[in-house]
């Protein structure tokens, strides 16, 4: 799929089913796991040191992490925007570019809440940031 | 219900610690914590040829939490004038805290008044920042 530029202006981010208005970016960090430790297999007598990749493979989990920040309402509670979300319920998130064609569609089905920063400045926009967690990946896919 | 970009300005956002109409401030930022995310335990035995790890089954450790960091300027004369509040209280008092944008409100009972700093005065004024936290409740909007 060729690239097609684009802005944030179509991009949406849906959390349980509520959409955040007012997106100014959406952050989405997906890491894999570390990679398998060298174990110093070295003893006595070598000449030299001597590693093997850990046998068993890599510790740790895929993690994601997603940020979205936004300009907050005064009312984004009472609309049911941005501020109602739970903390440590995993909900499934849907960051879309629905009005682009074939757009780049990113679903995680377990995210959960685990920081919620809203600044209130004296005399510019206020901002709500959202921060969601995973301790695995989730998926994007192409919907036509 | 649609979106509307406020200011704290425009919106005329207060702030209330204890009942006391804390003046002054420019900028208000609430921090709410939800619980870290579950420890992933290494269940690996003897004789596995891979890692296996589970989600702690207990959940995330420790609880929900929430800071409230508010910036702003003193008047050196405020606790004479018994106009803006701040130094009625020390560090170390418990109250609730209120900070109402004129459409949501936020609340965090308990709101322990952990730190307050004040720079030196230029014109009679004195910049500040206070800070509020509570380690077991992230507050809550109305």
């Amino acid at each position: 799929m060729a690239q097609t530029e684009f802005t944030g202006k179509t991009m949406t981010w849906t959390w349980n089913s509520v959409p955040s208005t007012g997106l100014t970016k959406v952050d989405i960090t997906e890491n894999d796991g570390p990679d398998a430790e060298q174990l110093d297999v070295t003893v006595y007598g070598d000449l030299v040191y001597t590693f093997l990749t850990d046998p068993l493979g890599a510790k740790g989990d895929d993690k994601t992490t997603v940020v979205v920040t936004s300009w907050a309402s005064t009312a984004s509670l009472a609309d049911g925007e941005n501020t109602a979300h739970a903390f440590n319920a995993p909900q499934t998130g849907i960051f879309d570019s629905a009005t682009t064609a074939n757009a780049n569609l990113y679903t995680h089905t377990t995210l959960e809440l685990t920081n919620r920063r809203t600044e209130i400045p004296f005399d510019a926009y206020a901002t709500c940031t959202l921060t969601f967690e995973a301790n695995a990946l989730g998926v994007w896919t192409a919907p036509a | 219900m649609a979106f509307t970009a406020f200011t704290g300005k425009s919106s005329g956002t207060t702030v209330t610690y204890s009942g006391v109409t804390l003046l002054g401030w420019r900028k208000i930022t609430i921090e709410e914590k939800g619980k870290p995310l579950p420890t992933p335990l290494d269940i690996t035995d003897a004789g596995d040829s891979v890692y296996t790890f589970v989600d702690d089954p207990l959940g995330g450790k420790t609880s929900v939490s929430a800071t409230v960091t508010v910036e702003g300027f003193l008047s050196v004369k405020d606790k004479a004038d018994g106009v803006l509040g701040w130094l009625q209280f020390a560090p170390g008092t418990s109250a609730s805290l209120v900070v109402d944008t004129g459409g949501d409100t936020y609340t965090l009972a308990a709101a322990g008044f952990k730190t307050l700093n004040t720079g030196a005065e230029v014109a009679g004024i004195a910049p500040y920042t206070a800070t509020f936290s509570n380690s077991t409740s992230a507050g809550g909007w109305t």
